[in-house]
Formats: C-alpha cells, structure tokens, sequence
C-alpha cells in the first residue's frame, strides 16, 4: 500500500477521527494524522501551511459534511481559495454517513472532490485511494 | 199666418208674425201668390196637392218655405177653408216654423251615425241592461269577442251570466248590489267561457242609472278582452316571482350607483329592509368599490369580479358579483347577481393552510430522513468501524478496551438520537393541543430553581421584566422546557471572558406575548447560521458538549402551541431569543 506523508481528518465526530486514526495507522497509510472536529480550525491551519510550510500541504483530507459552525461545503468554498498549486497536489474526499443520493451527487460534482464515501473509514477504501488515485 | 184666394193663390190677408217671419213686407205679401214663397223644387209637389180637393180642414205636413232673403224654412202646415166672401175662395194657413227642430233632429242623426260608427270601430263591447239586469243593447263586437250575436242576448235573458267563469261568478255576486246602489263606475276582472276562443279575461266597466228616487233602472257598460294583457302580467309576476325567491341576490342599479331595485335574497344578504337599501348606492355595500367594474362597459356583456361587500352591521364577507350592463326604454341599467364565497374563500384558506400543513410536514420528514440518514447512521458507522477494529486474536491488546469505552459512548449516543427523536415525533404528532393559561413567570421561578447550581456554578445574573404581562396560551411542560432549554443555552454559550448576565422581558404585541431572552455571550454569527441554528443536531461552539437538540427541541415545541422563535445575535456581544406565545385563548 501507498504510504502518504500527512493525512487530514475534518469530523466533528470524535470517536469516528479515532476509528479513521486507528485504521489508517494499521494500515501505515500515512505518516502523520491530524483530526479537527471543527473545519474551521482545519481552515485556519492549512492556511497557516500555506503560508509558512507549504510543502508540509496534506496529500489526503478526509472531509465530513454535517458538522456544526462551518460544513463540509463551506470548507470546500474556502478550501477553493487556497492556491492552486498546492491543492491539486492534494486528494479531497468526502466521507460522510449521509446515505442521500443529493448530497453525494452534488459532492461528486464538486472539481475539488475526488470521490464520495460513506462511512466508516475502512481498509477497501484505503485500497481504493491507494491505487486509483495514486496512479494520478 | 195668412189667407190666400183659392182661385189666384194670392195672398189676402197676412199676419206679424208671416211678415216677421218670411222678411216680406204686408203690401209685398198681397202682391204675392203662395208660390212665389217656395223653392222652385217644390212647386210641381205644390201643385198636385192643390190640384186635388181638398177637406175642410186639412194637417198639411212639413214642407220647405223661402223667405226673401232666400233662406229655407222648415214648415208644418195646417189649413182650413174660410167661408166663401163676395164670391172668393178663401183659406187659412197656419204655419209652424220648424227649422229648428229640424236641425236639432238632422244632428242627433249625425252623432247617432257617428255613435254608431264608433261603436262598430271600437274594441270594447258596449252593452246596456235594464232594471231586471236583462241586456237591451249589446253592441255587435260580441260577436268577435264572445262568439255570440247580439240577438242571442236578447233572446236569452240568463246568457250574460252563463258566460261568466263559474269561479269568477262569485266577483259578479258580490260586487252587483254595490254597482247598483251608487252611480260610481265599477271595474271587474274576470274570465269569460266564449263561445270559439275558451276562457278570456275580461275587463268590464259599468256605471249603474238610479232614478230620483235611488231606484236602481239601467246599467251601463263596455267589455274589453285583455287576455293578453293578463298574460303578459302573468308573466310578469312570473319572473318577479322567482327574482324574488331566487336564493341568489340580485341588485339593479343605475349609472350613478344608486340601488333601484333588489330581491329579498340581496335583502337578507346585506341585512336591510328592501326601503332601506333602495336609498343607497352600490358604494354604500361595496367595501372594495371599482369604478370601472361597475361603470357602463359594453351592453350585454357579463363581468365577473370578486370584491368584499360590507352588512347593514358594518361585517365584511367576500363576494362574487356578475355584472350585466343593459339599456331598457332609452336608459342604461347594471344588473348584479352576488353570491356570499365566504365560505368558498374560507374552504380555499383552509386548503391553503392545509397545503403549507403538508409542506411543513414534508419538511419535517425530509429532516428526518436526514437525521435517519446522518444522526442514526453516524453511530452505527463508528460501531461498525470499532468492532472491526478489535482484536480477537490478542484480547489483551491494549486497544481493546479502549475500543469498548468508545463503543459503550456510540451506544449511548445512539439510543440517546433514537429518545430524542421519539420525543420529537411526538410533539408533533400531536396537532391538536388544549392550550392552558400557565404563568411564565412562575416557570421561570421554576426552571431557576430546578439548575440553580449551575446557575450559581457560572455566576449567572438574573434580571426579569414582566410588567406588560406573564400569562401565555400553552402547555404548561412545554413552556417549562422551552425557558429550560434556552438558560442552558445560555449557560452553555456564555463568555468564559465575562461573568453571565440573563436579562428577561415579555411584550405584548398583536395578540402574542414575546418572551425576550437576552444573553452576553458568545453569540453566532447569524449571516452564516441563520438557517441552522433551530436546525436538529446543530452545534455552534468548538469544544462546548451538546447534542444541538435544545433549540430545535424549543421551536418545535413553540410552533405546536402556536407560537415561533427568533434569534437575534452578535459575535461575542451575546444572544436574544425571542419566542412568542399566544397571549388569549383562540376563540374556536
């Protein structure tokens, strides 16, 4: 499996950024696993990245929709901001336990998405990114 | 008078009133023969008779004189023979001037002819009876309009009444001995069995003739047939008849908008007497008048409108009116049928209420398949991933129970979103609630008392206004719930900056009572969250546990009283909730 540098998990879930830790370092998908349960505050530190350590720029970022304060799709109209160069470098994907056919559409609508997944976090969809997406 | 010779005709003797007569004078008349006064028409008529022998005395009859001036004289003769004197013949003429008897009769004759002609020419029958009330003159119109001839009223004394319809007999009965004690003219409707034409009403007018004595001795009359006349009135009461039982209420009014005429249903509908409303204008009763809907259009075209009249009591109810404008004998008139839809417009309120009852249902339901969705599935998932994650081999890795703390902490989460959920559903499937009068003031004494260590843990400062009133229409629970729902909000939300001040103030506004609840918190951004912060499961507040179901627990709970909330809020100044509850008891 393909191991990534930095991993980010935006959920407001606790228990569930735990899960996604947990599988991803079995797995050793990724060196480094920052969780935010507000995407705000996920927001504030890819800007700060952007700034200070660009190359530190997660490769991966596991986004939740239904979250208090800013949503997922608030997230992804500032995440559209950041620079261009930086974020078609990164993987975007959508990880939600909405079962609605509209939210998951729109969200594979959205350039910015890579994919949709529903949750939880599990090792088939590590494979999938791992070897779909890698190839990119 | 004269003496004429009977051998020479001439005159003898004449006397004043001759000379005075005939314009001769005495010595003219003795130079004259009898012939010399008589137009020259009449001398062969004059000479046979003088020709024949004749008596002693002798009544000669009317004949025509002329007088000097040449002007005819109508006379009657009468003649005797004087004794013979000196051998002469002699005889006395006595003459009446009867000219003017003459005129007077040759007058009657031409009003009789003319009476006569116009009795022909009339439509009328004109008919006389005497004393015993048999017919001693029918004029021959009887004919044409009863089928029988004037002979066979004369002949048959009892046909006149026979005639007469056996229903309107009664009339006939009745009204005689007053026709016959006075002179006044009478009037009688009645129907009559004709001979060739059936029943036909009839108009009869009669004057009765009493003698000196008030002796009833003729009676008068004529009889016209006005059974087109009744029919047309028949036919007229006919519609009247039916404007006026007509459920629907019909107005008739003129240019100018004055009411001319109305049936009783416009009566009943506007609550007027049919004298009161025929001195208004349709201004008066139309709340919403339109000039141009009302004034004179196009003839003959209807117009259908909808506008709100207003009662004798001053009640508005919505009408429907269809409008004809029409010209009758050179004047323009608008007709109006109404009709009361206010239950229409009530049934079509209560449709529309109906619809945003289902819209507002469907939403409800599209939320709940969201939280189904998200709220229901997002425990599930993490329990999925956790048990996925334990280690069965090694039991005694650390991660286990690590593992089953947190999947203890999803279970409870789960069952936590499913009694939440229920408790919702149950709020609003309750649709009809008994509103109570509960005192909000006294709840909120409540709600202090039942948190009060955590209000004294934050320090909380209270401050309540209630001067413009603390009694709501409600359930009691809920309003306890909703106050409950909004301090801990409050307290969950508070600056750790500042110590937390609650300021409370109800006003009365256009039949509700606003629960004002102000805060210094944190407070939202609204431009971001106005949408969701009533919203199920919503949090605001990085690092501050809550399941998001307060607030939307509170709006749910106000809107099943009949109330709402409102939210105004500042980034860092604070929080004002405002809820309204119903301040008096709907009237139902």
């Amino acid at each position: 499996m393909n191991k990534y540098q930095r991993v980010f998990l935006i959920d407001d879930d606790e228990i569930h950024n735990f899960l996604c830790e947990s599988v991803i370092r079995n797995h050793q998908f990724a060196e480094e696993v920052y969780s935010f349960l507000w995407a705000e505050e996920a927001l504030k530190a890819l800007s700060k990245i952007v700034e200070e350590t660009p190359e530190k720029f997660p490769e991966i970022i596991f986004l939740d929709i239904n979250m208090p304060g800013m949503d997922g799709w608030e997230f992804i109209e500032e995440y559209r901001k950041l620079p261009k160069e930086l974020t078609a470098k990164c993987n975007l994907f959508v990880l939600s336990s909405a079962v609605d056919k509209k939210d998951i559409t729109y969200a594979r609508s959205l350039s910015e998405v890579r994919d949709f997944f529903s949750k939880p976090l599990t090792t088939e969809i590590l494979e999938i990114i791992s070897e779909v997406y890698a190839q990119e | 008078m004269w003496v004429f010779d009977t051998e020479t005709y001439r005159f003898l003797m004449v006397n004043h009133a001759a000379i005075d007569l005939y314009g001769y004078s005495e010595q003219e008349f003795l130079q004259m023969t009898i012939k010399d006064i008589r137009p020259a028409e009449q001398l062969p008529a004059l000479e046979s008779v003088l020709a024949q022998g004749r008596s002693a005395f002798n009544k000669a009859g009317d004949w025509v004189h002329k007088t000097k001036d040449g002007r005819l004289l109508h006379v009657e003769i009468a003649s005797h023979t004087l004794p013979v004197h000196e051998g002469q013949g002699r005889r006395l003429v006595v003459i009446y001037d009867i000219s003017a008897r003459r005129q007077a009769e040759q007058q009657l004759q031409a009003a009789e002819s003319l009476a006569q002609a116009i009795l022909r020419n009339i439509e009328e029958i004109v008919f006389s009876m005497n004393e015993n009330l048999e017919v001693t003159y029918v004029s021959p119109q009887c004919e044409e309009n009863l089928g029988y001839r004037p002979e066979q009223f004369y002949q048959n004394k009892g046909l006149w009444l026979s005639l007469i319809h056996p229903e309107d007999r009664h009339l006939v009965e009745e009204s005689l001995p007053l026709i016959k004690a006075s002179q006044k003219q009478f009037q009688l409707e009645l129907r009559a069995m004709t001979a060739h034409k059936g029943i036909r009403w009839q108009l009869i007018q009669c004057v009765a003739t009493l003698n000196q004595a008030g002796e009833f001795v003729r009676l008068d009359g004529s009889i016209i047939d006005i059974s087109k006349r009744k029919k047309a009135e028949h036919s007229l009461q006919f519609s009247d008849f039916s404007v006026e039982r007509a459920a629907e209420a019909f107005l008739w009014t003129k240019p100018d908008g004055s009411i001319m005429r109305a049936n009783a249903a416009a009566c009943a509908l506007l609550g007027y007497s049919k004298e009161e409303l025929l001195k208004l204008s349709i201004l008066d009763v139309d709340a919403q008048f339109k000039e141009d809907v009302w004034k004179w259009s196009q003839e003959d075209q209807s117009l259908a409108h909808e506008t709100v009249f207003k009662n004798k009591a001053g009640r508005h109810f919505p009408v429907e009116i269809h409008l004809n404008h029409f010209r009758f004998d050179g004047e323009d008139y608008c007709f109006a049928s109404i009709k009361d839809i206010s239950t229409r417009k009530q049934a079509e309120a209560e449709r529309t209420s109906l619809i945003e009852e289902t819209v507002r249902q469907n939403e409800h339901l599209q939320q709940f398949a969201y939280i189904v969705s998200h709220n229901l599935r997002a425990p599930v998932a993490n329990i999925v991933g956790l048990t996925s994650l334990y280690n069965r081999e090694d039991l005694q890795d650390p991660i286990n129970p690590v593992l089953i703390n947190k999947l203890e902490r999803t279970t409870k989460r789960l069952d936590s979103t499913i009694k939440d959920l229920n408790e919702i559903l149950t709020i609003r499937s309750q649709t009809e609630k008994v509103l109570e009068p509960v005192n909000v003031e006294q709840i909120l004494l409540d709600v202090r008392e039942s948190i009060a260590s955590q209000l004294n843990a934050g320090n909380a400062t209270f401050s309540a206004d209630f001067t413009q009133g603390n009694r709501v229409y409600g359930v009691k629970g809920y309003v306890h719930s909703i106050i409950l729902n909004l301090i801990l909000n409050a307290i969950k939300y508070s600056s750790p900056d500042r110590g937390l001040e609650i300021k409370i103030k109800t006003v009365l506004s256009d039949g509700y009572l606003c629960f004002m609840l102000q805060d210094n918190g944190l407070g939202i951004d609204l431009t971001r969250q106005q949408h969701k912060i009533f919203g199920l499961y919503r949090r605001f507040h990085p690092h501050i546990e809550g399941k998001g179901l307060g607030l939307h627990m509170a709006k749910t709970q106000v809107e099943s009283i009949g109330g709402w909330i409102d939210v105004e809020s500042a980034v860092n100044q604070g929080s004002t909730f405002k809820v309204y509850f119903q301040a008096y008891p709907r009237n139902e």
